[in-house]
């Protein structure tokens, strides 16, 4: 019995000096005093690094093999323009077609932005890159039914785009939409071969960007119903050109006088 | 004790007390003394990035406003360069690490996730891009990451991704803890539902105040940083990073993404509590590196007016 309460003795006094050094311990603690901050740019004076650049080599060779591939050959120069433009006629014409071969009810017409055709395709080849720079975004293809209301605030804004001068972003493309401007009223306005009736709702085929409102066109919120196809407009511009190739048929496009100032 | 416990047990007992006591008044004694690892004075270096948009290399030699400028690549040779004259580096990314360049389209961010493992990303969080090729998608190229995503408002539990994202995480450099969780954006009008699917989204000031407490109070950490896919401001009442300064405490570092915004260094907020935090962002596409240094002291006891050890200058924050 004796020695167990030695033991007992000897037991409180380590955990006594234990718990003793913990407190000194915790007493002492790194504490954060001052921060400094400078962010670097990241500009071509910085060499690549070499271990990355092995790794990155393989993937490099085989997107420049892919990317360099040429998919069809253009006739001509496609741009866009204002009141309308080559390329916007283009882009807005297939993606009219794509849009009622994917839904089950009718799209009247075809509505994009320039501000979205990021580059000019070129007369001549035409490569796979060359239209990832045309459509970097990954913007899907969506189907928006607006109100005759709505509608008479998208003539109106295609009209305000179209008197605009001298800037990259004039012009609203279309397919499927005619109008004449004539100073600044807008007459015969026919959709689908239809003249346009306020009382009635359209179904639209636009970007989902646009669709949410993007380049201000807010006519496109508060929509009367939304179909999302999933497909991307770069998947669909890269079908269509494709597929004409298969079937020998090079690009090509018009100014039809779809949108038309009248002097 | 019990009566239950026998001389032998005792023994035993009494032993291990001793060659633990040993092992920490081995430790505490170099802890006071300051020797072994411990030094008076820590710096801490943070770097990080945020959109890099799959920008691997850098832009075009035509590219209108970037013409080579930018790239992984480029900013692997800086990490490399201050990793080599910094004791403690940490790097972080903030998200949007898809989506941006035809690296993406083709091998759905397993070429980033490479790089980025190769770097030695300590930590990145998920930015609303990095859903583009879905939560499959996401996944299918997780494996490619040695680093942790940290998403702590985001609920996996009902998708493919449950247990392969981390709510918070620790790192430790030379004594001091820094804890680090991520908050993501909400997803909804911002990412089409199907690419999300049953991913649920926690409320992001909630979530940013329930981890940083936890960093902070239970895990005793010395910084906590987080990693932050919200944007920097809007114009309008949209949550930003800002705001989230404002509504938090516990957070010292934000690190912002989504709004691509370029500051030359970190901005100082205050929080809910009057103290401050830092907010930066360093833009996008691979175009900037952001730095934080922190600088810490060991001290013995806690000092409240810490001019008197440091003398910040204009550009330094004081905590």
């Amino acid at each position: 019995m004796r020695h167990k309460t030695t033991m007992n003795y000897y037991l409180k006094h380590i955990l006594f000096f234990c718990l003793a050094i913990l407190l000194i311990s915790c007493k002492e603690q790194y504490k954060l005093t001052n921060s400094k901050s400078g962010n670097n740019e990241i500009n071509n004076e910085l060499s690549t690094n070499n271990f990355l650049e092995t790794i990155i080599l393989p993937y490099r060779i085989e997107l420049d093999l892919k990317m360099n591939e040429v998919i069809n050959t253009s006739l001509i120069d496609m741009e866009v323009g204002s009141p309308e433009g080559l390329l916007g006629n283009f882009v807005c014409d297939l993606i009219h077609i794509k849009a009622k071969e994917i839904s089950d009810k009718p799209v009247d017409f075809c509505l994009l932005n320039n501000g979205g055709l990021r580059t000019p395709l070129p007369k001549g080849e035409i490569t796979r890159g060359k239209i990832f720079e045309l459509m970097p975004f990954e913007n899907e293809i969506v189907i928006v039914e607006i109100s005759g209301k709505n509608m008479l605030d998208l003539i109106e804004y295609i009209k305000i785009k179209s008197v605009i001068m001298n800037s990259r972003k004039a012009g609203v493309p279309v397919s499927g939409l005619r109008m004449i401007i004539n100073d600044d009223k807008v007459s015969d306005v026919k959709i689908a071969n239809f003249a346009f009736d306020a009382n009635k709702n359209y179904r639209v085929v636009t970007s989902d960007y646009l669709a949410n409102g993007g380049d201000h066109m807010d006519f496109f919120l508060n929509p009367i119903s939304i179909e999302n196809t999933g497909m991307k407009l770069r998947d669909a511009i890269l079908a269509h050109i494709i597929n004409l190739n298969h079937e020998e048929i090079e690009l090509n496009a018009t100014l039809d006088g779809r949108i038309y100032y009248a002097e | 004790m019990t009566e239950e416990f026998t001389m032998q047990n005792r023994r035993k007992f009494v032993k291990n007390i001793l060659i633990g006591t040993a092992g920490i008044t081995t430790l505490s004694s170099f802890d006071i003394l300051g020797i072994a690892r411990k030094e008076k004075h820590i710096k801490l270096t943070i770097l990080h990035t945020n959109d890099m948009h799959s920008r691997i290399d850098a832009f075009a030699p035509n590219h209108k406003k970037h013409a080579n400028q930018g790239g992984i690549s480029r900013i692997a040779s800086l990490v490399e360069k201050i990793r080599n004259e910094e004791d403690n580096v940490i790097l972080l990314d903030a998200g949007d690490i898809f989506q941006g360049t035809p690296y993406f389209n083709l091998f759905g961010g397993e070429v980033e996730l490479k790089l980025m493992s190769q770097m030695k990303y300590d930590a990145s969080t998920m930015g609303n891009h990095d859903f583009d090729n879905g939560i499959e998608g996401f996944n299918n190229v997780l494996h490619n990451a040695n680093f942790p995503f940290l998403c702590s408002n985001y609920d996996f539990s009902e998708t493919i991704l449950n247990g392969k994202t981390k709510s918070y995480h620790i790192i430790e450099k030379q004594g001091i803890k820094i804890g680090i969780f991520g908050i993501g954006i909400e997803l909804d009008g911002l990412v089409d539902s199907r690419l999300y699917g049953k991913t649920i989204y926690n409320d992001p000031i909630e979530s940013a105040n329930k981890y940083a407490q936890l960093l902070k109070e239970k895990h005793a950490c010395n910084l906590v940083i987080c990693l932050s896919h919200l944007g920097y401001e809007y114009e309008h009442k949209t949550l930003s990073d800002k705001i989230l300064v404002k509504e938090t405490k516990n957070i010292d570092l934000i690190i912002g993404g989504h709004t691509h915004t370029f500051l030359d260094k970190a901005v100082t907020f205050y929080n809910k509590v009057g103290k401050p935090t830092l907010v930066n962002q360093a833009g996008w596409a691979a175009l900037s590196l952001g730095r934080v240094d922190f600088y810490f002291n060991r001290e013995k006891e806690r000092i409240d007016d810490l001019n008197t050890s440091f003398r910040p200058s204009k550009n330094y924050a004081k905590f």
